[in-house]
């Protein structure tokens, strides 16, 4: 008799509890989604002394006003935001497939092969995970700037490969490989040994398939990564023809006054891919970080 | 299915390379390819840098590129825009790689660090003596570094009072001329008399520009009217006792009281107070004529900068172009620049940006800042010695930012002897740094 008697008392004691705690989520969630909801609605508002006269007022986040896409219309005016978008996709995406494929054969062999020094090319990678890029950029750029490539230059600036073959190795994605890869049983691969299978076999057909939440996660963060890169592309490329959007937006840098408008637009349509892309691989991200325990 | 793994490896790093290979031809710029045995009559290729600025300035540069190439067949530029907002950054990545063209053009103050970095190469042999002295004497003034000249512009900057006629007459504040500009305390009345007359800020300053360039162009010139400066230019080594002195101190602590006192809003919502009537004052450039002229009318004055006790004092400078020390071609260069800055050019520009021409055959011509235009007041301002350049010195990068960091925490209301001390601490520290950047 007792018990259904203490029960509601229990659940009407946690109901404010939980209702508090979704409300501080809820309130978390609305705080995190106010800059993305700012950028889309300033992208939409025509007139730029409105856009000024909201900026400090609750007003920056609701739509109102005249409303039209003029501001996307300016950018495609005033720089070729196409040209640019497919560079930036085409250098992201090179590097996330080159990587895919080089960090994590690197990774494979740590894990499971057994050869001199293994232990201590392990312990380098991991530590060159702690060195900023920011620290290596400047002997970076001097060593580009020397480098033959096929076409007869003798130096990669201003090029796609000068913004992609310095990111294809990337030690944390060989870390997260290696994680991964130590989990999987080893008794698949020796009975594929027994059968005579090569490591190339073993890694191609047994490793891959069953790597598949690692493989995205890597492919995610490298691709968050290097759609953001500025500073690089900044230091090496001065043609328009190889540009970024990351670069190519600081054309709306420069000038008082700025056109808040028209680079809110010009953000909106650099952010949206990303977007995109994170909710089509959404689950394989989530169910990576859930069974690697790395967290981005 | 191992083969079949590496093939498609092979296809896929073969098409990628392929296709980055192409990609580059474009980008290739053919590195200056003849250096004429004979420079009289100059040929080749120029590269050439330019930043992204307005779209006006923008056509404007392309027109004149496209004349040169209609002109002069022999030369081929090569010119690449870069986006404004990063420029320098790119410049300077470039001149660390040892990869920057023959031509390029830089924010005004920056001359003085990059011809003491060895980028720039002197421009005095070639431009001839009759071409030079056609410039304004500021053009030539924030060009020369350590007694030799490194740039040239196609336009200065004009910066001063623009008032609302109408609101000044209804206050009762008299109307300042060149000959006799505002003292400190009309400047003060005045201001005291808009406010009560129902303005509630009725200077302003621009403060919506944010920390940066204009903090150093627009606020310096009140330290140099109170007497004080952003360094000791006697030579260029030491800012403390002259940024942090008492002239200074008792400069920008009026210019905290301008926020104090409520005639500026620190935290303006918008670029267009005074356009509509808000404010009475506003001190800015020559960029703002076109949208207030259209606003105001015949409501509005151009007038020139208080005297706020040693003399009224503004700035000068803008973008300006020199040639590269690593340039093989400089001969060829020179001609292109020789053509960037001759007076139809210049007028062509100013027509499309709006600043002071560069050159006196031009400012002649000009609409705006010929005899009697309305803009005249700036080439005064620049010709009579109320112009003063920005500090003549390697150490200006530093210099800025430190004075811009000081400006910006005096107005949310910092002590201002703290916040001068630091900001002069800042670049003494970097000249040190530097071994007070000896003349090499």
């Amino acid at each position: 008799m007792q018990r259904p008697a203490i029960e509601p008392t229990k659940r009407w004691q946690k109901r404010p509890r939980r209702f508090g705690s979704y409300l501080l989520m809820t309130v978390i969630a609305l705080f995190s989604l106010f800059p993305i909801v700012f950028m889309l609605v300033t992208a939409l508002k025509a007139d730029e002394g409105q856009i000024l006269r909201e900026m400090s007022t609750f007003a920056a986040f609701l739509p109102t006003g005249e409303l039209s896409l003029q501001n996307f219309r300016d950018v495609f005016a005033r720089v070729p935001f196409a040209r640019y978008l497919i560079n930036s996709v085409l250098i992201a995406f090179t590097i996330v497939l080159f990587g895919l494929v080089v960090n994590s054969l690197i990774a494979y062999a740590l894990a499971r092969m057994q050869f001199r020094g293994q232990k201590l090319l392990l312990a380098i990678i991991i530590a060159l995970i702690i060195i900023p890029f920011q620290a290596v950029a400047v002997p970076l750029l001097l060593i580009v700037n020397q480098l033959p490539w096929f076409d007869g230059r003798m130096t990669w600036l201003d090029s796609y490969h000068v913004q992609i073959i310095p990111f294809i190795a990337d030690a944390f994605s060989i870390f997260l490989f290696y994680q991964f890869f130590l989990n999987i049983p080893k008794d698949i691969e020796e009975a594929a040994l027994v059968d005579g299978a090569s490591r190339f076999r073993m890694y191609a057909q047994i490793i891959v398939p069953l790597s598949r939440p690692v493989f995205a996660t890597v492919a995610i963060l490298q691709f968050l990564t290097h759609w953001g890169d500025f500073l690089w592309p900044l230091m090496v490329v001065r043609n328009p023809a190889v540009r970024p959007l990351t670069v190519g937006m600081q054309a709306f840098f420069g000038q008082m006054p700025r056109q808040w408008g028209d680079i809110m637009a010009f953000a909106t349509m650099v952010t949206l891919p990303v977007l995109i892309i994170f909710l089509l691989f959404q689950k394989w991200f989530v169910q990576s970080v859930a069974s690697s325990g790395v967290k981005g | 299915m191992k083969r079949l793994w590496i093939r498609s490896f092979s296809l896929l790093v073969g098409l990628i390379l392929a296709g980055c290979g192409a990609a580059a031809t474009p980008t290739n710029p053919p590195t200056t390819s003849t250096v004429d045995a004979n420079p009289g009559a100059a040929s080749g290729t120029v590269t050439l840098w330019f930043h992204s600025g307005q779209g006006a300035e923008r056509d404007a540069l392309n027109a004149t590129l496209q004349a040169f190439a209609a002109k002069n067949s022999a030369i081929k530029i090569e010119a690449i825009e870069l986006p404004e907002g990063a420029y320098n950054d790119q410049v300077n990545a470039a001149a660390l790689a040892g990869e920057l063209p023959c031509l390029l053009d830089f924010d005004g103050p920056f001359v003085y660090n990059y011809a003491w970095s060895g980028y720039l190469q002197p421009l005095d042999s070639l431009i001839s003596t009759d071409v030079k002295a056609d410039f304004l004497p500021s053009i030539i003034q924030q060009g020369t570094y350590n007694g030799k000249l490194y740039s040239l512009g196609q336009f200065d900057s004009g910066l001063g009072f623009y008032a609302n006629k109408a609101l000044l007459e209804k206050a009762g504040v008299r109307i300042p001329t060149l000959a006799q500009p505002w003292t400190r305390a009309e400047l003060d009345q005045a201001l005291s008399k808009l406010k009560a007359n129902g303005l509630q800020y009725p200077l302003e300053l621009k403060m919506n520009y944010g920390r940066g360039e204009w903090f150093s162009y627009g606020f310096s010139p009140f330290l140099q009217s109170f007497g004080g400066d952003l360094i000791d230019r006697s030579n260029y080594q030491k800012a403390t006792g002259t940024l942090n002195g008492a002239a200074s101190v008792e400069a920008m602590q009026w210019f905290q009281s301008l926020f104090t006192n409520g005639y500026v809003n620190p935290k303006p919502a918008g670029d267009t107070d005074f356009a509509e009537g808000k404010a009475a004052l506003s001190w800015v450039g020559h960029w703002a004529y076109p949208d207030y002229a259209k606003a105001l009318g015949a409501d509005l004055l151009v007038l020139p900068a208080a005297d706020l006790g040693k003399g009224s004092k503004t700035g000068m400078g803008s973008w300006n172009w020199g040639i590269t020390s690593k340039c093989e071609n400089p001969a060829a260069a020179a001609e292109v620049l020789s053509f960037i800055v001759s007076p139809e050019e210049v007028l062509r520009m100013s027509d499309a940006n709006g600043a002071v021409p560069a050159r006196s055959s031009a400012i002649a011509k000009s609409k705006l800042f010929g005899d009697g235009a309305p803009l005249n007041i700036y080439v005064q301002q620049l010709t009579n010695g109320v112009a003063v350049p920005r500090p003549i010195t390697p150490a200006y990068p530093v210099i800025t930012s430190a004075f811009a960091e000081a400006v910006d925490n005096i107005v949310a209301g910092a002590d201002v002897q703290a916040e001068l001390d630091k900001a002069a601490q800042k670049i003494d520290a970097d000249i040190e740094d530097n071994q007070g950047y000896p003349v090499k």
